[in-house]
């Protein structure tokens, strides 16, 4: 399979983080870092099989997601761990998962007020319902729309 | 009254992953035509202070399904992805890309399955931060071993 370059894209940190935390390799190299101090490249690239060249790409992708800083002294570059990332992003989930039980819930209260309705939406198959002019596309009239709620 | 469903459960089964069930007493293709059918959406997605102002759904595999949103705040919230599986009445997966007010995330993915029961109909919401098939290879890789590394992280961030 041939190694395309990822397209360049501006992710927001979250995604950042989470894209950084994808690769097991990067995430060797966290918990290398998580249990000693800083470190020196060639430190850290030590125990792969990897390239230098290829853990240097890794550590690039750390850095780019705050997960690592880096110090340079004359020639020697060292990395320690930066965590604060990891759990901004972990809050993330914090976010999400509030928002989400909130919408279930909301749902649980549509079906039951709609639970009588004999709407055609019910076991009716898409067909024989008015076909829209683009068949698949369908979108609310936001102007005009009665807020029915 | 009866009650129609059973309380919502919620995992956080990876760093980045959220998955959440919850029984709804109603069919399913009811339940289905409420997440699909626009005007049928937008008289519940949204609440607890978030409103749901309009959406664009493009019913089908690879099709654009956008939501304009405001806050509990009145914000503009905006969260837009495209179908990556689309499979009535039984399973959808979207990306789902938001941007304002500190919901930020892009390309994440949603995966909402609607599992049918004698008594009525189980949705299944995955959400994962990421979508990107490296990611999804990482998955297969053991996520959930590693929750213990990014607690000690975590434990070491101050």
């Amino acid at each position: 399979m041939v190694d395309a370059p990822s397209p360049a894209r501006s992710l927001d940190p979250v995604s950042r983080v989470f894209h950084a935390l994808a690769d097991p390799t990067r995430r060797s190299i966290l918990e290398r870092l998580a249990e000693g101090g800083p470190r020196s490249i060639g430190e850290i690239a030590a125990p792969f099989k990897v390239s230098l060249q290829a853990i240097s790409k890794h550590l690039k992708v750390l850095e780019r997601a705050g997960l690592i800083s880096r110090d340079v002294e004359g020639r020697v570059h060292r990395c320690s761990l930066d965590a604060a990332p990891m759990a901004r992003a972990s809050t993330w989930i914090e976010r999400y998962r509030p928002f989400w039980e909130d919408q279930l819930s909301a749902l649980e209260r549509y079906l039951d007020e709609t639970a009588d309705e004999n709407q055609g939406a019910e076991g009716q198959p898409p067909s024989t319902r008015p076909a829209p002019k683009n068949k698949n596309k369908e979108k609310t009239q936001d102007k005009d729309k009665e807020n029915e709620r | 009254m009866t009650s129609t469903s059973t309380a919502t459960t919620c995992d956080q089964i990876a760093p980045d992953t959220v998955r959440l069930a919850k029984r709804y007493k109603a069919r399913r293709e009811r339940v289905w035509a409420a997440w699909t059918e626009p005007e049928r959406f937008c008289k519940w997605f949204g609440s607890h202070g978030w409103t749901c102002t309009g959406v664009d759904f493009d019913n089908r595999e690879g099709g654009e399904r956008t939501m304009h949103m405001a806050n509990p705040e009145g914000k503009a919230v905006r969260v837009f992805g495209a179908y990556q599986e689309f499979t009535p009445p039984e399973r959808m997966v979207f990306t789902w890309s938001a941007e304002g007010e500190g919901y930020d995330i892009s390309d994440s993915l949603v995966t909402i399955e609607f599992i049918e029961h004698a008594d009525g109909t189980e949705l299944r919401i995955t959400h994962s931060g990421l979508s990107t098939p490296e990611y999804l290879e990482s998955h297969r890789d053991g996520w959930i071993a590693n929750l213990d590394l990014v607690a000690t992280y975590l434990g070491k961030s101050e």
